[in-house]
């Protein structure tokens, strides 16, 4: 959106003028058509909540199992859900098998987005 | 003038290799083709018309020229191949005093493990006799007319055939698609009873597509073979198209063997006695011999069960009496040889477990198969490789 | 003159097959108990697969069980599985004879008294499962001890490794079914040395709780 020159003579700057500062494009101004893998590595860290309450109970019971058969119970329900997911996302997600939906991987989204490239 | 000279060299050896040339080339002159059609139809499927006169006046293209001279070539080398293959086929047949008319390829196997011994651990390092078409790889046809123009439309992909395939899938797929839309429209349900069954089979695997197109494929492109290939099979309709389908299917087991099950026979006693011969499991052999009516009596080369000395192996002996249920009901008699106390159990309990067959009803049989009783377990010692300390495990690294 | 050819057999119907492993396309066999829980549809999967061998030291009787085997394999030293079967059969007897002696000193509750050794062994494994782990994690040049969730199978073979170890940690005059009896019949009440073992880990887990963050396993 244009910001009409005025606005800023009220602050007291003077716009830039096009002559003097010529626009130059460093770099295209368009999207590359891949993104990063860096920050899709995601955590690791799973179950915290449910490892929480975990030891909330067995330092309640003094460690003895059989009182806290629920949070052990929900502890490793979790922790097995997120092992499959690990495991499924291996065969699919990692190797960039694209399927619907909208949280994608970037592997997914670099092949998706090569399919459907940034017009030039 | 030139289509006669290629007439004639093509007309001298009718190889599988160029034979879609001569069927042009019979076309074009009418004259009686006399060989059947190509099963794999791929390299044979594309006929020239009788090309226009101003295309006859041009010269034989180069690539043509080339390909000619390989072609007579190879006609060459695969008839001198047959020459010597006929001959030394008939040599093995003097020496094993057969008679070399009726010498099959079994006999030649034979002949050859027994005239060259060898010591070699695998099989594809041992001398072998085959025919020369089994040797050297069949090779694709021409691919282009005199002229050098191809004839396929994907020739300059450099994989014509293999392309032409996902094409064909992916024309199948959106058939059935429209199929698809057009049922729903009108509220149709996709047939239960005529539903692909797809349990016993699996994708034509890599090296027999390959054998089958005459290319060679790269690994990523057979994923994308057989990515679409699950898409047409998933289809509800699929069953519409199962001809096509079944061309690139291949069955995981063979269900006739499963059927054969041998009748037993009576002995002096009245009794019904069936006998497994060759037995093997690792380095032991046996023969196993089963007794219907029985006290549950057990004599390996003529000792009890304490031939065994070892609990394991005698527990390997009981499992598929125990597992059928026939335990003291039948006796069993074993002659064993070579191998450990494992081995020979091992081969003791596969040939129990196949006599046991002849005893017990269709669905024991089926339960036994699937308790792993049924297969002949033909894993061996695997060897000791170069460089590392077993067959698998490394020397354990040291810096320097 | 015979012309030879080396050449690659080209197989008939399952590809290249290594000689010390079947091709994988073969699936595992089935126990009596496992086909009884499937129903019939699910069976008539099996029809068409090819099945691999039965393991030479499997057999489908009642006396068959996965960790009765696991725990001979960890026995096992240098290859003697024989002499570890020996040893975990003694190791039953003298639990049973155990047992029995107690059922018959106790008249009072006869129920309680379990003198099922292979059952009571699966309890002591089930009873001194833990449930974390602590690894250690090298973080900006400082070790901390994580806890970490673990497998279901790792925490069975630390279960079986702990009581061995109790076993094997033991006087030279006591020889090692005695002493791996007594274990297993601790850990099956829920006394001893693996179960103190275990609470150890989980209270060591309970105390490091804050660096569970940490962790990128």
């Amino acid at each position: 959106m244009r910001i009409p020159g005025a606005l800023y003579a009220a602050r007291g700057r003077a716009p830039q003028s096009e002559k003097d500062v010529p626009f130059q494009e460093i770099l295209p101004l368009r999207l590359k058509n891949t993104v990063s893998g860096k920050a899709d590595s995601g955590s690791d860290v799973a179950c915290l909540q449910e490892m929480g309450m975990l030891f909330a109970c067995m330092k309640d019971n003094e460690f003895v199992e059989k009182y806290c058969h629920k949070e052990i119970q929900q502890f490793q329900n979790c922790f097995k859900c997120y092992m499959d997911r690990k495991f499924e996302a291996k065969k699919t997600v990692n190797q960039g098998v694209v399927q619907p939906g909208n949280n994608l991987n970037y592997k997914q989204l670099n092949k998706y987005m090569r399919r459907f490239p940034n017009p030039v | 003038m030139s289509k006669t000279m290629a007439l004639r060299v093509f007309g001298l050896n009718l190889v599988k290799t160029n034979r879609s040339l001569l069927q042009n080339a019979c076309k074009a002159t009418a004259l009686p083709a006399g060989q059947t059609v190509a099963e794999a139809s791929y390299a044979t499927e594309v006929t020239v018309h009788a090309s226009p006169a101003a295309i006859q006046k041009q010269k034989v293209s180069k690539a043509m020229k080339a390909y000619l001279k390989r072609a007579t070539e190879h006609d060459e080398f695969m008839k001198t191949q047959h020459l010597e293959f006929q001959i030394g086929k008939r040599h093995l047949a003097n020496m094993m005093g057969a008679d070399a008319e009726t010498f099959t390829q079994e006999d030649i196997d034979e002949a050859i493990s027994y005239l060259f011994p060898s010591g070699l651990y695998d099989p594809k390092a041992r001398p072998a006799m085959k025919t020369p078409e089994e040797v050297f790889p069949a090779r694709k046809a021409a691919e282009f007319d005199e002229t050098g123009r191809p004839f396929h439309s994907m020739f300059y992909t450099g994989k014509p055939n293999f392309f032409q395939l996902l094409h064909e899938i992916v024309e199948e797929t959106n058939k059935l698609y429209e199929l698809e839309e057009r049922m729903l429209r009108r509220g149709i349900k996709p047939d239960e009873n005529q539903k692909l069954e797809i349990a016993g089979f699996q994708v034509l695997p890599k090296d027999q597509l390959e054998t089958q197109l005459v290319e060679s494929i790269a690994d990523i492109e057979y994923t994308n073979f057989s990515n679409s290939m699950d898409r047409l099979i998933a289809s509800p309709y699929a069953y519409k198209s199962k001809a096509f389908i079944e061309r690139y299917l291949k069955p995981l087991m063979d269900q006739s063997k499963q059927l054969e099950v041998p009748k037993p026979k009576i002995d002096e006693q009245g009794r019904q006695y069936i006998t497994t011969y060759e037995c093997l499991r690792k380095t032991a052999r046996a023969d196993v011999t089963v007794r219907m009516p029985g006290t549950g009596k057990i004599s390996i080369n003529g000792q009890d069960v304490s031939y065994f000395e070892d609990e394991n192996s005698r527990e390997q002996l009981l499992f598929p009496l125990n597992y059928s249920e026939l335990l003291g009901k039948v006796d069993v008699e074993a002659n064993v040889e070579g191998g450990g106390p494992s081995g020979q159990s091992g081969a003791i309990r596969w040939g129990i477990a196949m006599c046991l067959r002849s005893f017990v009803d269709q669905e024991m049989i089926e339960s036994m198969r699937l308790a792993g009783l049924l297969t002949r377990d033909y894993r061996r010692r695997e060897r000791k490789k170069f460089g590392q300390e077993g067959a698998r495990r490394k020397y354990t690294w040291k810096k320097r | 003159m015979a012309v030879f050819y080396r050449i690659a057999i080209q197989s008939s119907i399952y590809g290249c097959r290594s000689m010390s492993m079947f091709p994988k396309h073969f699936g595992d066999p089935l126990r009596k108990k496992d086909m009884e829980d499937l129903n019939k549809s699910e069976l008539t999967k099996f029809y068409h697969i090819p099945i691999k061998a039965a393991l030479n030291n499997h057999s489908d009787t009642v006396f068959s069980d996965e960790i009765k085997l696991k725990m001979m394999n960890y026995i096992t030293k240098n290859g003697n599985k024989a002499l570890a079967r020996g040893l975990l059969s003694r190791t039953f007897e003298i639990i049973k004879r155990a047992q029995t002696e107690r059922l018959h000193l106790s008249p009072t509750d006869k129920q309680n008294v379990n003198t099922n050794a292979e059952k009571l062994l699966i309890e002591a494994v089930e009873n001194s499962r833990p449930l974390l782990q602590l690894t250690s994690i090298k973080r900006g040049g400082v070790n901390y001890q994580v806890p970490v969730p673990i497998t279901k199978k790792r925490s069975y073979f630390l279960a079986m490794k702990w009581l061995l170890d109790a076993a094997f940690e033991k006087d030279k005059k006591v020889c090692l079914p005695e002493r791996l009896a007594w274990e297993i019949l601790d850990a099956a009440h829920g006394q001893g040395r693996v179960i103190k073992k275990k609470d150890d880990v989980h209270k060591q887990c309970e105390s490091n709780r804050a660096y569970a963050h940490y962790r990128w396993s």
